[in-house]
Order: C-alpha cells, then structure tokens, then sequence
C-alpha cells in the first residue's frame, strides 16, 4: 500500500516536473512582455520582473489600425484556407482510400512524388505572379498552403481504415458516390478532420514567407510577417557591422525593444493557444481510434 | 506463379516509369514556355540601348510627347509606413507633371529585402529601379549576374544633369569593368575616425582638445573622469576601437599607406597587438564599460546617456545632433583623430534593372529625384504639414509618429537637396561636401577582392572573429594570454591564404592598371 503510494507520488512529482517546465517558458515571456527595459538591462530576464509595466503593448497598440488589420488578414487566410484545404484534402484522400478506383496507384505515386521533389522557389514564384497573377491578392497567401501531399496521405491512411463494407452497404440502400462521401464518410472521420484541420490552421496561422514574397500592399500583411519583419530587421542591423561602417545613419530608438519582441510572441501565439483546447477533444479521440483500428 | 508476380510487378513498374516520362515533358514544357516567357524582358537590354540614343537625336522638342508610363522602385526601409500610398499619390502628382510617368514604390523592410529582391530578380519580372549598394543586395555579385544594365549611355542621353552633379571619384565607385551601372546616392562618403566627448566633462576639466592626436592621449582625461564621476563610464565602447583609419593603414586593402611593395597585411598587425594591450590597461583600470564585449550595437555603449568618452567610425557631419539626441540631450563634441578618406560611394546606389521596359523613363525618374528638391523631400519628410513642418529657413520638424518618418535619406538620392531637421548644424551639407571633396582617395579605389577562392576560409575567419574579436578588441580578455590563442586560430583558420589570395589579387590589379 505504501510503496504504491509512494510509486505514485513519484509519478506525479515526475509529471509536474514536466508540466513546470514547459509552462515556465510560456511564463516567462509573458513576465518579460511586461517588464520595463531598464529592468531588463539591470538583471536579466525574470519571472517577477523589478518594474512591470505595459509599455512594449502601447509601442504595438499605438497604431491599432495595423495589428487590427494583421489580425484581421490572419484570421481571414486561416480560417477560409482551413475550410477550403479539408475539403480538399479528404477528397483527394477519401478517393485514393477506395480500393476500387483505378488509378489509385498512379494518383497516389503523382501525390507522394511532390512530396519529394518541388520546383523551387524562382519557379513558384514565376508560377504564382506570372501565370496566377496571384501578386498581392490575398489569394497568394490561400493558394500555396491548399494542398499537402503529406496530409493527403494521412487522410488516406485514416479513411482507408474505414470499413469498405460501410460503403458497400450504403450503395446497396441506393446512395450514390457523393451521398457516401458526405453523409457517411466525412461524419466518420470528424478525428482526422480535426487533427489535420488543426495543423492546417497553425500553418495557415504561422505562414509569413508567401506573404513576404508576394504582398506589398500595407493592407494585406499578416500578423506573422509584422513579427518577422520587426525582428529580422532589428537582428539584421545589429549582426552587420557593416551598416554601421557603411556610413549610414541610424537611428535604433526607432526600433522595439526586448520586451517589445516578447509582446509581439504574445500577440502572435495567444489566440492559437486559445483555439488548441477546441480542438483537442477530437485530437485525441483521433489518436486512440487511430491506433485501436491500426 | 512467380511469372505471373514478376509481370505484375514490371507493369506497375512500366506505368510508373511512364508516368514519370509524362511528368518530365509536362516539366520540360513548363520551363520551355517559362524560358520562352523570360526571354522577352532579358533581350530587353539588347533593343533597350537602342531607344536610349534615339531620343538623343531629335533633342529637347521631342519631350512633350511622352507616352504615359508606370515605373517600380524597390527600396529598403525601416518599417511600413502608415502613410505610404498618400506620399506615393503625392510623388505621382509630381512625376506625373514633369515626366508622364507614375512610379510605383515598393519599400521593402531591411531584414527581407536582399531575400525579396533575389526571388524577384531571379524570375525576371519587369521592373525598372532597384535599390543597391556594397553591403545589402549586393552591388557588384548582382551586376556580375546581369541584373542591372550600364547607364553611360542613358546618362549622357537622358542624365547629364545627374551626371554632373557628382564627381568622378562618385561615379567611379558605380563603375565596373569600365561601365556605369548605377547612380550613387550622394552623401558623406568619407571616413573621418574620432572620439565623441559630452562636452559638460570636457568644459568641467578644460581638456584641451589640440593636445589629444592620437588616441593614447586621452587616458588621462579618462582616470580624471573615473577618479571624480562616480556612476560615469569613462569609454563606452561596443566592439573596441581598432581602426585602421588611425593608424595609417589604407582602408580599401590592409595596406601601409604609401607602402611602395604594396604588402598586404596580415589580419592581426603590430598595431592591432598594441591597440589589443591598450585597451585591456583600460579596461583593467575600469575605464571601459564592463559589459563591452557582449553588447550588440554601438549605440548601446553611450545611449545610457552615462558615458563620458566614446570612439565614433565615421564623423559624419551633423552626428553631434543625432549622438545629443541619442544620450538624451546632452551636449557633445566631435574630435577627429585621423584625416578623412574616401570610402567610397558604393553604400548606397540606384541602378535600373535589365528587366525595366522604360529604361529612359528610369533614368528620367532617376535624374529628377536627384535633383528635384520637391520631390526628393517628399520622398524623405512625407507631406509638408502633415508629416513635417516647415520651421525657419532650409529646417523643419519631423514627427517620429506622423505616419511617414524614413529617417534614411541616404536611400532616395543626394542628400544636398534636403531639409534639415531641426537642430542640425546650418552647414550640414556644405561640411558633407567639403569633407567629400577634401578626403583623400585610396590609391587602390576601384580594386574589389573576389573572395570566392578563399570561401571557406572567410568563413573559419570569420567564425574565429566572432569568438575572440569583440572579447580582445574591448580588452575584456587579457592579450597576454589570448592573442596567441587567436593568432593561432586565425592562421589555422586560414588568414595567411586569404592574405595570399589578395596579395595575388592586388598585385594582378597593380599590374592591369599601370600602378606597379
């Protein structure tokens, strides 16, 4: 009785242990947000910082209209490029799932070869401004994320563990193909839609590069390339010696500070944290049945 | 049985290998017509020469029958401006009137230019001004790929105003292998090293200024300021103050001035060694400030405003005022401790990319902004009114939270048609031009090392650098013990084959152009 007891102390105190120390950094740069500049200077980053102040917020909030507008582009391109790539996804997946289609080789070879093999950057950039003429349309941030080889594949694997029987017996109560697919096999395959449908959403939500490349209207910018941006500037100017040798002037009170750079962490990721537990409900229902079936 | 597997097999096999056939010429196709698209612009420098001495025949009485165009400008910046498309409204207005032509700017932020433009570039889209210079997007790799196109002819056709309003050590510096292919921005282009002091310690221990030459001579002032200021840093310095501005080394190649076997040095010099030692004495002696070697910006070694003595690169002219403002107010004196050089006109250029369909328009736009005083400032300020106001005579007041501040003149064009901003000494840009024109030039300008044979070895140079110098260089680190450390390092990093390498460079270049 006491062993188990103590055995499962044990097992706790390990586990909070690890809980501590992932919750600890989110901690800290929420502390390091708030600290006041000189504070850090002085000591260091801390937990309970010195001087708690909000300054590095007002430094972003100053101008609302533009993380407002970051904001508002983010959210637009996650959700409506999240709805848009499941659909696709699982019909891509659902279609190479099914044993009785023909090409299923040939199309599941043509998916997984670009997983291996792309055209590169300059060509997708020809493809994208040239024939697309996706340049500076919000579609330049949709468009490229679409479609995943890897999460078709995965979707493929979940839906081809769906009983074939299922589908036989529905087209014995006379339901066509589309019937199937959306009555019978999207409703079953809520875990998959869940899981992949979250990392679409964190790609969608983490996606600065296309936006770099292809947006230069103010207006279009997301949330992540306003970070990137800020933080790239600042280290690129502070890692060249040769900006200050170049006989430039410049002027570093026009750039945020340390915690400036954590504020903007929490600006970025806070709302994702937000969406996680939403989802989680199915991500592990999709873990289990996965692995049950498997 | 097994045949039956086997044929299986080799016809799975066979559609595969088929399939991947297929994809190939959708590829190959693909690209063809890529290539085929691509061509058009890239020909375009080839019928771009011709237009460009066309309208020089029929001269000024063609100009009104300008056909409306729009022109792109890539450039860097700091950050969006709130206001942007308002000023490029503003800026149109003025082109538009003078030239028939729209200009679309492209501000780009510094930390995704040089990865922005690579892929823009690279796709050969049309544009027509992209923004260079020697140390961002860099000017002379970029010409080596064929991104920009000469301009001698379109100067002489198009910019002669332009091209007078530069000497031509400036156009020198945009020149390669005998060609011009951009149009430096002009501002201060010389080097003059020097010590900034905050001139209330200064007039506290009447240190009289003439008596300071070389840098060795101010620790005096130093111990006096450490001795009676308590929570002042004598010497804020981030890293160190090497320079081979004063220490009579040329400042193109490492070479002795007036070294008549042009030696290239090595990277650590005798005089590198001695300013190594003197700046561990001071920062034994708590001269320094203790946490030089770790600082990442110069700024941050004075802009605490507690630093009595600092060591400044470039002496721009009018940095008194940026420094006071940095320091919070504080007054302080410029002294240069070596005379000014030339060190090139290369920080900053325009050049008109092979890809622009106007390339005479380009040029135009180019010539104007250079010296149209309207437009330049509209550029640089904003909106009279709204983003600046005009004060008394050439100055104005800027607003950081205006909307539009660029704070980088340099970038737009020559810095002699601009406002001042307040505070600013009156003869900013007379001092600029003056120093300009009085810094001697480097008898080896126009000589670029071409480090790619040595590639690895600035890299292990530089790796070995970024471990010691900042340490050494601030004298955090005692050079008794180091310096051999890093020499050692640094020759099995391999400083000497890069010494070699441009020795052989140098030499090949002294021999090309008569100079040996």
């Amino acid at each position: 009785m006491s062993t188990n007891r103590w055995f499962s102390l044990a097992i706790h105190a390990v586990f909070v242990a690890i809980t501590i120390s992932m919750l600890v950094p989110f901690a800290l740069v929420i502390m390091i947000s708030l600290s006041d500049e000189q504070s850090i200077l002085h000591n260091g980053f801390q937990l309970i910082p010195e001087i708690i102040t909000t300054s590095a917020y007002e430094y972003f909030l100053k101008t609302p209209d533009t993380i407002l507008r970051a904001y508002g582009v983010t959210i637009t391109v996650s959700v409506v490029g999240t709805v848009i790539s499941l659909v696709l996804t699982s019909i891509l997946g659902y279609t190479l799932s099914r044993k009785d289609y023909g090409l299923n080789r040939i199309t599941s070879f043509y998916v997984f070869f670009t997983m291996l093999f792309n055209g590169g950057l300059v060509p997708f950039y020809i493809l994208m401004t040239q024939y697309l003429q996706l340049k500076d349309t919000i579609w330049a941030l949709i468009v490229p994320g679409l479609l995943s080889p890897f999460y078709v594949l995965i979707m493929k694997g979940f839906m081809s563990k769906i009983p074939t029987e299922i589908i036989e017996s529905a087209k014995v109560e006379g339901a066509r193909e589309w019937r199937i697919y959306l009555q019978l096999i999207l409703p079953l395959s809520k875990p998959a839609l869940a899981t992949l449908g979250l990392f679409i959403m964190f790609n969608y939500w983490n996606e600065w590069f296309n936006a770099m490349l292809f947006i230069n209207t103010q207006d279009l910018v997301p949330l992540q390339l306003l970070l990137v941006r800020t933080m790239n500037t600042l280290d690129f100017i502070t890692s060249r010696p040769e900006f200050a040798t170049a006989m430039v002037s410049f002027d570093m009170s026009q750039f945020p500070k340390t915690s400036a750079k954590f504020a903007v962490v929490v600006l970025s990721a806070g709302p994702m944290l937000l969406v996680f537990p939403f989802f989680q409900r199915f991500f592990v229902k999709g873990l289990t049945i996965g692995a049950i079936k498997g | 049985m097994k045949q039956a597997i086997e044929k299986k097999k080799k016809v799975t096999w066979s559609t595969m290998l088929a399939l991947c056939t297929a994809l190939a010429a959708g590829l190959a196709g693909c690209s063809g017509s890529t290539a085929g698209t691509t061509d058009t612009p890239a020909d375009k420098p080839a019928d771009a020469a011709a237009p460009a001495d066309k309208p020089a025949d029929p001269p000024a009485d063609a100009e009104p029958e300008l056909e409306p165009v729009e022109l792109t400008w890539y450039y860097p910046q700091n950050q969006a401006h709130v206001d942007q498309a308002e000023v490029n409204e503003a800026v149109n207005k003025i082109t538009k009137e003078k030239l028939n032509a729209t200009i679309k700017l492209m501000p780009v932020d510094f930390g995704t230019y040089e990865q922005k433009l690579n892929t823009i570039v690279a796709s050969n889209e049309a544009i027509d001004i992209i923004w260079t210079s020697s140390w961002l997007f860099p000017f002379a790799n970029n010409q080596r790929k064929g991104v920009f196109q000469p301009l001698d002819d379109l100067l002489k056709s198009h910019g002669q105003k332009l091209y007078d309003s530069m000497q031509e050590k400036f156009w020198n510096d945009a020149k390669i292998d005998g060609q011009i292919y951009a149009v430096p921005n002009y501002q201060i282009s010389a080097s003059r090293a020097g010590l900034v002091l905050q001139k209330r310690f200064v007039d506290k221990y009447n240190l009289d200024l003439s008596t300071i030459k070389k840098i060795e001579d101010i620790e005096p002032f130093l111990k006096q300021i450490k001795e009676n200021e308590p929570g002042i840093v004598p010497f804020g310095t981030t890293r160190g103050f090497y320079s081979a501005l004063i220490y009579g080394i040329d400042t193109k190649v490492p070479v002795y001035k007036n070294d008549p076997t042009h030696t290239v040095l090595p990277e650590v010099t005798k005089e590198k060694r001695e300013n190594f030692k003197l700046a561990h004495s001071w920062y034994s002696q708590g001269l320094i400030n203790e946490d030089a070697a770790t600082l990442k910006s110069a700024a941050d070694a004075y802009n605490k405003g507690n630093t009595a003595v600092w060591f400044d690169f470039t002496g721009k002219p009018g940095s008194e005022v940026e420094f006071s403002a940095a320091i919070g107010g504080e007054q302080v004196v410029l002294h240069p401790l070596a005379k000014a050089v030339f060190t090139g006109a290369g920080s900053t250029m325009n050049a008109i990319s092979r890809t622009s369909k106007n390339p005479e328009r380009a040029m135009m736009f180019l010539e104007l902004v250079n010296t149209d005083k309207e437009l330049y400032n509209l550029l640089v300020y904003g909106i009279e009114g709204k983003h600046y106001q005009k004060t008394t005579g050439e100055f104005i007041k800027t607003n950081p939270e205006s909307g539009y501040f660029t704070n980088t003149d340099w970038v737009f064009g020559n810095i002699r048609n601009e406002y001042l901003p307040e505070g600013a000494p009156a003869d900013k840009l007379e001092q600029t031009a003056a120093i300009n024109d009085e810094a001697e030039v480097s008898p080896y300008n126009g000589f670029v090392f071409n480090t790619d044979p040595v590639k690895t070895e600035t890299a292990n140079v530089k790796a070995v650098n970024d471990e010691y110098y900042a340490a050494l260089a601030t004298g955090t680190l005692d050079p008794e013990e180091y310096l051999p450390i890093y020499e050692e390092k640094l020759e099995k990093a391999g400083a000497e084959v890069i010494r070699a390498e441009m020795q052989k460079q140098l030499n090949e270049w002294l021999a090309a152009n008569g100079k040996k």
